[in-house]
């Protein structure tokens, strides 16, 4: 506990212990709460620099919980500064139960103490809700992680009373003191259910915290080494007929990019949390970093908005269908069939090969022959990669072919779509 | 009835008759001219008329709102400024009022305790 920082009493600079400047702190809140007129604050703060004085607290001294303490005998109950008794009575209901997090018995950031210490439950039984909430769906994590955003965490002694329920006054404020040291590990010893149970979430928490950290660095990674292949490939995301590389399209894969890596930046810094049991950084980073992740996902998705349709056009506006027209046939041979290439049969006068595609790819790959009253599709030579660069959605350079013929066909692959039974023309 | 009630009964009866005392008995520090804040606690802290300081602070406010108290702040040598405190006509006043009071209350209450000793 040697942590110190510096405040001012009463126009003087002070050097206090952490500890000691939480309790003064909620002491001085207290009594504001109690205190219609901001100089009777200023005064009572005066005569604690002049107690201090007296103490020998000045200069080099650090101001200790124990000065505080004497601090509070002297001025005594935050409600004594109640200007009048009715007063008094009015402020009773405000020591009704507050929902605070509760550190001293926390698991990870004391949420389910809090809210055991709330509505009165044994913690092991709201932890175990979490747990199970977290299996079903994984609604436990992201309720915990709002609350634990959104839940004050109890650090003042006044704090910790309201959390129980109890009044703050002088006489509960010293047994919380007291009790913090032994108490509250007598308590957790002798709950002798409790400690087994607990020492596996610890372990369990320890082990998903790893398990948060693995995948958030993997995924890091990922988008590091796509980020880097982009970079290489001179910008083209997708190929540009597709994605038509412009300002706004760039700036989507940024905020993408962006969005992508903070989010990663979350689960690595979520698994650490469950891991330490405690959040790793301060909050007005984690605030920086959740505003610049809404930013980027606000800047994303309206960039999409206004991206997508210009995108479907220009898909549409690439698809093509050109028909061959070949001899008559009664079978078809599809022995020689390639990868990407679908199959679908239809009825219709003439005798054809419809060959529906997306872009310009290598046409000539795709053979279609008749011998002998056999259609014979070859298209081993066909690639989609081929029409394509940069990163390749190959499923959009999946060719359709379309077989035309009055009749339905025999197939002899055994292993090639069958034709449905299609009815005779005419 | 139980040990727990009169006691608190007791404390209950003590509180009330200090804070009756105080306005009279801070008045009359007063009285004598100039004074500080920690002296006034000093002095009451010796007649045991207060236990902690805080009951003090909003009376003197209220004091000083009425128009009963007028008061200034001096820089101190040692610590912090210091706030003095005087009596203005009307707290004069009072306090003149409330010695009255707490004269009769006194020869009447010895009068009553004179009554049952006898």
């Amino acid at each position: 506990m040697n942590e110190v920082t510096k405040i001012h009493l009463g126009r003087q600079a002070f050097t206090i212990s952490v500890d000691a400047h939480r309790e003064l702190k909620g002491y001085l809140d207290a009594i504001k709460r109690h205190v219609s007129d901001e100089g009777v604050v200023s005064e009572v703060e005066l005569r604690m620099a002049e107690l201090l004085a007296e103490r020998d607290v000045k200069d080099e001294q650090v101001i200790l919980p124990a000065d505080v303490d004497f601090l509070k005998e002297q001025l005594g109950n935050p409600k004594d500064f109640a200007e009048d008794d009715e007063q008094e009575t009015a402020d009773q209901p405000t020591d009704t139960k507050r929902l605070f997090r509760d550190t001293d018995n926390a698991m990870l950031a004391g949420v389910a103490a809090g809210l055991g210490n709330y509505f009165g439950v044994d913690v092991l039984i709201i932890r175990l809700l979490f747990v199970i909430a977290t299996f079903a769906g994984g609604w436990g994590i992201l309720i915990y992680i709002v609350l634990w955003l959104l839940v004050p965490e109890a650090k003042t002694s006044s704090e910790r009373l309201q959390m129980a329920g109890k009044p703050v006054t002088i006489d509960s404020l010293k047994e919380v003191v007291e009790r913090a040291d032994v108490g509250g590990a007598a308590r957790r010893a002798n709950n002798s259910l409790a400690g087994p149970v607990n020492a596996a979430f610890r372990t369990l928490l320890k082990v998903v915290g790893v398990c948060f950290v693995v995948i958030g660095m993997s995924l890091l990674l990922g988008l590091a080494t796509a980020a880097l292949y982009v970079f290489f490939h001179n910008s083209s995301i997708v190929q540009d007929n597709l994605f038509p590389i412009g300002i706004k399209e760039h700036l989507l894969v940024y905020s993408a990019a962006v969005v992508g890596i903070l989010l990663s930046l979350f689960v690595v810094l979520f698994g650490m949390a469950l891991y330490r049991r405690k959040w790793p950084i301060h909050a007005w980073i984690t605030g920086t970093l959740i505003g610049m992740t809404l930013i980027g996902m606000a800047a994303g998705g309206a960039l999409a908005a206004d991206v997508a349709p210009h995108i479907r056009d220009r898909y549409n506006a690439n698809l093509h269908t050109t028909v061959r027209t070949v001899q008559p046939f009664s079978a078809v041979d599809l022995s020689q069939l390639g990868n990407g290439v679908t199959i679908n049969y239809e009825t219709a006068p003439t005798y054809s090969v419809s060959l529906h595609y997306y872009d310009h790819p290598n046409l000539n790959a795709i053979k279609t022959s008749v011998k002998d009253g056999t259609l014979i599709v070859n298209s081993r030579q066909y690639s989609r990669a081929e029409g394509c660069n940069g990163i390749c959605i190959d499923d959009l350079y999946d060719m359709t072919l379309t077989i035309s013929s009055p009749n339905a066909p025999t197939v002899d692959d055994p292993y090639a779509p069958v034709p449905p039974v299609a009815p005779v023309a005419g | 009835m139980n040990k727990n009630s009169e006691n608190s009964l007791r404390a209950q009866s003590e509180v009330q008759m200090r804070k009756g005392m105080l306005v009279y008995c801070v008045l009359l520090l007063l009285g004598d001219g100039k004074v500080y804040t920690s002296e006034l606690i000093r002095a009451l802290h010796q007649a045991e008329l207060i236990v902690v300081e805080g009951t003090l602070y909003p009376l003197l406010n209220r004091l000083a709102k009425d128009g009963l108290l007028a008061y200034e702040w001096q820089e101190s040598e040692q610590g912090p400024p210091r706030k003095y405190y005087w009596l203005t006509d009307g707290g004069k006043k009072l306090l003149a009022d409330l010695q009255q009071t707490y004269h009769r209350l006194h020869a009447s209450v010895s009068a009553l305790e004179k009554g049952t000793n006898t």
